[in-house]
């Protein structure tokens, strides 16, 4: 193994793989894991780079991994590839754009049988965005369906790089793979940079070990970081004295005595807290500062907010552990302390998109064997009041009374959707029901074209990606990005239940579809809350004024009518059963509610 | 309201007997008890295994207790040689000091009972008959996957009033699939003409393992909806009351007097021991089952260590814990039209009512689902139909 300490520069690549979803990412870096004989086939669990149950079973990377491998090249020598993963999912793009920025060459993932998809331009965009060299692989080539001649031609025609002499690979069965790892070393280039200057080091990621604290992930571009180094970040402007560095073995951490210009790796420090090291701020000698910060560093913002609650509320402290700990993993999310009316003691948690919010909801549920209750999803919008404020209002309950508004903005996003001209028309349908206002159309080839619509993000958060695949049989694929905000006739519309406003039911929708929604609403409830001794209303209500109305019917008959002889245990685990079922229901006064219902709002559309 | 109490409460020498039957000739389509065919050698080795269950397990029972009712249920026990049925009884008084007044029910299938078996039955002490008729439709019944038709319930029925017996129960069903409000109105009539003492109608409960259950699932059973259901309850209202029955139990209806003893003994806290396979005994404040293995229950060795047979014999030994016990009281004794007492409630466990189940007790009367009327709790009308949601509720929280 080459010698850490004297690594010439010229042998090291630091590169990442982008691709489309399912273009097969994280099987090309299994497979280059196992060809480098880092780990053997043996070792190998399937995609070594996905570590997370959640992110193996839906196929996505979500928390970036990093890994160090050494290959020895067809010129004899010794060559340190370090692979930096990047998140799979628009929701995460500021993580994969700190990434690139890590990294010094990419290698783009085409499928030999679907050629470019959305993700693979806004990816390759990004990485051209950091000057990136790219590394074309058309992958998938023991499909049927496979067409690399096309694909090729598609990525020189569509990106403008050179793509002929491509290596043609099966990620899968390993074919080819070799010339991959060659062309690593031949096309990709060494990183610069100066072990002398002063430190700067690119915070790509980071990770909360109990033991260590925080641990850094960070591409050294300038400098040298050694244990005892006082370092700075320069964002936060927290300083730590270094207890170790390191690299990223696969899946193991190995300590080395410095880390110097070109190199990537770890950085411990006893951080106790994740969110002063924040993912692309830049880590400094403190006794000897650079003069800027690497640039491209933005704070995260959350896009998508919702209630988590516990559907025990007796779990609500259990609830703040899990919250916390995921915090310490995952500095994108926030959360601060919510109560309702209906739900009781909760948080309001914001987060990238929506995928983030399922991936913490499901880690919740799973990790930390939580029964949760999750209101609606809503976005942040600005409220003007007529006092001359604005206030950021995420939680729709805490809208001021209409008197005091002036007016309200609501965030936009640049929406891009990359379709095939036969479900044109329906993608197009759609966007102008979710209020799409239409900029342009352009065409990548005949056959495929890119749509690009300015949307409300608050149309777009329910279901907009389920409801584009299904009106496009799966073709369609789609991005976006914060564009800004812009004034919008915004109400809230408010749920009623027995007479009785439900805060957590309630949300902010534009005026022109709030009949519609509100009358979807009431129907659906009425399907959710069970029969119960009363007769029981559901209304949907803007500012007191009732827009639609529907009745759930009270129950007239549940006997325990049967002859089980003398048999009472058997009688009581029956009743035990019914407590058990009202037990998962919310009361409110006399009705009561299933957690189902709070859930049944994210789906209005899906029908 | 009742003048005679059917049960005393202070009687504490009475004991039940239950004994399981547990064969039929052809299993219904709902049925999820335990009973099935076999060969008919069989039915004398499970009596004879039986017989000596009741020798064994009357004595360390029998002691200053008195049977105040046996119950021989099934399956279908009148599908055994009556001879049999003859021969329990007398294993039964052999050990068990026996009441003359003891309530001593038979259940019987309608297509299973010729006259000799109600006269050997007479003689063997039994004075009341359970018939399981279920519908007078003979489209439902087949539904059902009934052996009988209406007409061969008829012959029985005759039959069994010129052996002379004058305490009948007739077994009605509920929410069978096909049911109308029609054709229940003309079930309930042919059987109330008839004159019955006591008639108990039960739901069809979809059972787990059934074909019923796998029709419901496949979506092929047309079960009548809650509104038919409903008013099948207002049919049921009207003509019982108007016959002369009185409502005394959640499924329960009688003349005067003619209350089964037995099975109000189940919600009033009087001990039983059951003999038999998968039988439940509630004795000395504890619960248990036999086992529901029939090879284990025939292959039992009661021959000189009884504690050995019987601890295979015996299953989910439970002892009542005072909130069991509570919990009892309430949903077993709230299923009877006369409630439950505040009183007796004091007496047996030391404590007010209202300091346990206070809040729910005041909920539901204040809704009108249960009534307050002195001392007692007990349903209304409308808090009997829906009785499975509120009973739940007087589940403790442990």
């Amino acid at each position: 193994m080459a010698d850490i300490k004297n690594i010439d520069q010229s042998k090291i690549r630091n590169f990442c793989i982008i691709a489309h979803i399912d273009h097969g990412k994280s099987t090309l870096a299994d497979r280059i894991i196992e060809m480098t004989g880092t780990l053997t086939a043996r070792e190998m669990q399937s995609q070594v780079l996905d570590n997370m149950d959640i992110e193996r079973e839906r196929g996505i990377t979500i928390k970036s991994q990093t890994t160090r491998v050494i290959y020895t090249a067809k010129d004899g020598k010794e060559y340190i590839f370090n692979l930096i993963d990047t998140p799979g999912h628009v929701d995460f793009n500021y993580e994969v754009s700190r990434a690139l920025a890590a990294c010094d060459g990419a290698i783009l993932i085409v499928d030999a049988t679907q050629g470019i998809q959305a993700q693979t331009l806004a990816n390759t965009y990004l990485a051209l965005d950091h000057d990136l060299e790219i590394l074309p692989v058309i992958n998938k080539i023991d499909l049927p369906s496979a067409d690399p001649d096309r694909v090729a031609e598609e990525v020189e025609d569509v990106i403008g790089i050179e793509a002929m002499d491509a290596p043609r690979i099966s990620a899968k069965t390993g074919e080819n793979v070799a010339d991959v790892l060659e062309a690593i070393v031949q096309k990709l280039p060494a990183p610069e940079g100066s072990p002398e200057n002063p430190l700067q080091a690119l915070i790509f990621d980071s990770l909360y070990d109990n033991y260590r604290g925080v641990i850094i992930f960070c591409r050294v571009k300038e400098g040298t970081v050694k244990v005892g180094t006082r370092i700075r970040l320069m964002a936060s402007k927290a300083e730590f004295d270094v207890t170790e560095v390191g690299y990223f073995a696969p899946g193991r951490f190995i300590p080395c005595e410095e880390l110097t210009a070109g190199m990537v790796g770890y950085i411990t420090a006893s951080i106790k807290d994740i969110r002063e090291t924040r993912v692309g701020d830049t880590v400094t000698d403190a006794a000897r500062p650079a003069e800027k910060p690497l640039p491209g560093y933005k704070k995260v913002q959350s896009m998508v907010y919702c209630g988590i609650y516990p559907a025990d509320t007796m779990r609500y402290p259990d609830l703040r552990d899990a919250l916390e700990k995921l915090q310490l993993n995952d500095a994108a999310l926030q959360y601060e302390p919510e109560t309702s009316q209906a739900l009781g003691f909760g948080f309001r948690c914001g987060f990238l998109g929506l995928l983030h919010l399922d991936v913490v909801q499901e880690r919740l549920e799973r990790e930390y064997n939580l029964d949760l209750v999750t209101t609606a999803p809503s976005v942040v919008y600005h409220v003007y009041k007529t006092d001359g404020t604005m206030m950021e209002l995420s939680n729709p309950a805490n809208l001021p009374d209409p008197a005091e508004i002036d007016h309200m903005e609501e965030p936009i996003v640049e929406a891009e959707i990359m379709v095939t001209p036969e479900f044109m028309g329906s993608i197009m349908t759609l966007c102008q029901e979710r209020r799409g206002v239409y900029k342009s159309t352009e065409y990548i080839e005949a056959n495929r074209a890119i749509l690009k619509y300015d949307m409300p993000l608050n149309e777009i958060i329910y279901d907009f990606f389920d409801a584009i695949k299904s009106r496009s049989k799966g073709y369609a694929s789609f991005d976006y990005d914060l564009k800004g905000y812009q004034t919008s006739k915004m109400v809230k519309l408010d749920i009623l239940v027995n007479r009785q406003v439900i805060d957590a039911l309630s949300f902010i929708v534009h005026a022109d579809s709030a009949y519609e929604r509100g009358k979807k609403m009431c129907e659906k409830l009425k399907n959710e809350i069970p029969r119960q001794l009363f007769e029981i209303p559901i209304q949907a209500a803007i500012g007191g004024h009732i827009q639609a109305r529907e009745t759930v019917k009270a129950l007239r008959k549940d006997v325990l009518a049967k002859c089980y002889g003398g048999d009472i245990s058997r009688k009581k685990k029956l009743l035990e059963k019914q407590k058990e079922g009202k037990r998962r229901m919310r009361q409110f006064g006399n009705v009561e509610i299933p957690q189902s219902a709070f859930m049944s709002v994210l789906k209005l559309d899906s029908e | 309201m009742l003048e005679k109490k059917i049960i005393d409460p202070t009687d504490v020498k009475q004991l039940e007997l239950y004994i399981h039957i547990p064969f039929c000739a052809r299993k219904c389509n709902y049925c999820d008890f335990l009973s099935f065919p076999v060969k008919e050698q069989d039915h004398a080795e499970y009596v004879e295994k039986l017989c000596r269950e009741i020798a064994l397990g009357a004595e360390p029972a029998s002691e200053n207790r008195e049977v105040s009712s046996v119950f021989i249920g099934g399956g279908t026990p009148s599908l055994i040689d009556p001879r049999h049925i003859v021969h329990i009884m007398d294993e039964v008084r052999d050990h068990f000091s026996v009441r003359k007044d003891a309530e001593i029910t038979i259940e019987c299938n309608p297509a299973s009972t010729l006259r000799y078996k109600f006269s050997l039955y007479k003689e063997a002490g039994i004075n009341r008959l359970s018939l399981g008729l279920q519908s007078a439709n003979d489209s439902e019944l087949r539904m059902l996957g009934r052996i009988h038709a209406f007409d061969d319930f008829l012959k029985c029925f005759q039959n069994a009033r010129m052996e002379g017996f004058s305490n009948i129960n007739v077994d009605l069903m509920n929410d069978i699939p096909g049911q109308t409000l029609k054709s229940w109105n003309e079930t309930l009539k042919h059987v109330l003409m008839l004159k019955p003492e006591h008639v108990s109608i039960y739901n069809l409960i979809v059972e787990e393992g059934t074909p019923f259950m796998k029709m419901y699932k496949d979506g092929t059973l047309a079960l009548p909806d809650e509104e038919t259901a409903s008013e099948i309850d207002e049919i049921t209202r009207v003509l019982t009351g108007k016959y002369g029955y009185n409502r005394y139990e959640v499924s329960n209806y009688a003349k005067p007097g003619y209350e089964c003893r037995h099975n109000y003994g189940y919600w009033s806290n009087v001990s039983y021991l059951g003999f038999g396979l998968g039988a439940a005994s509630y004795f000395s404040g504890k619960r248990w089952s036999n086992t529901r293995d029939f090879r284990r229950y025939m292959e039992l060795d009661f021959s000189d260590d009884m504690k050995a047979g019987f601890s295979l014999l015996r299953t989910d030994e439970q002892i009542l814990s005072k909130e069991d016990q509570m919990e009892e009281f309430m949903f077993l004794g709230l299923r009877r039209i006369e409630g439950i007492s505040e009183v007796e409630f004091k007496q047996r466990f030391q404590m007010d009512i209202m300091s346990v189940f206070g809040s729910e007790l005041e909920k539901y009367v204040s809704q009108g689902f249960i009534i307050h009327d002195g001392y007692r709790f007990r349903f209304s009308d409308r808090g009997m139909d829906v009785s499975n949601v509120i009973l739940s509720q007087f589940l403790i929280d442990r």
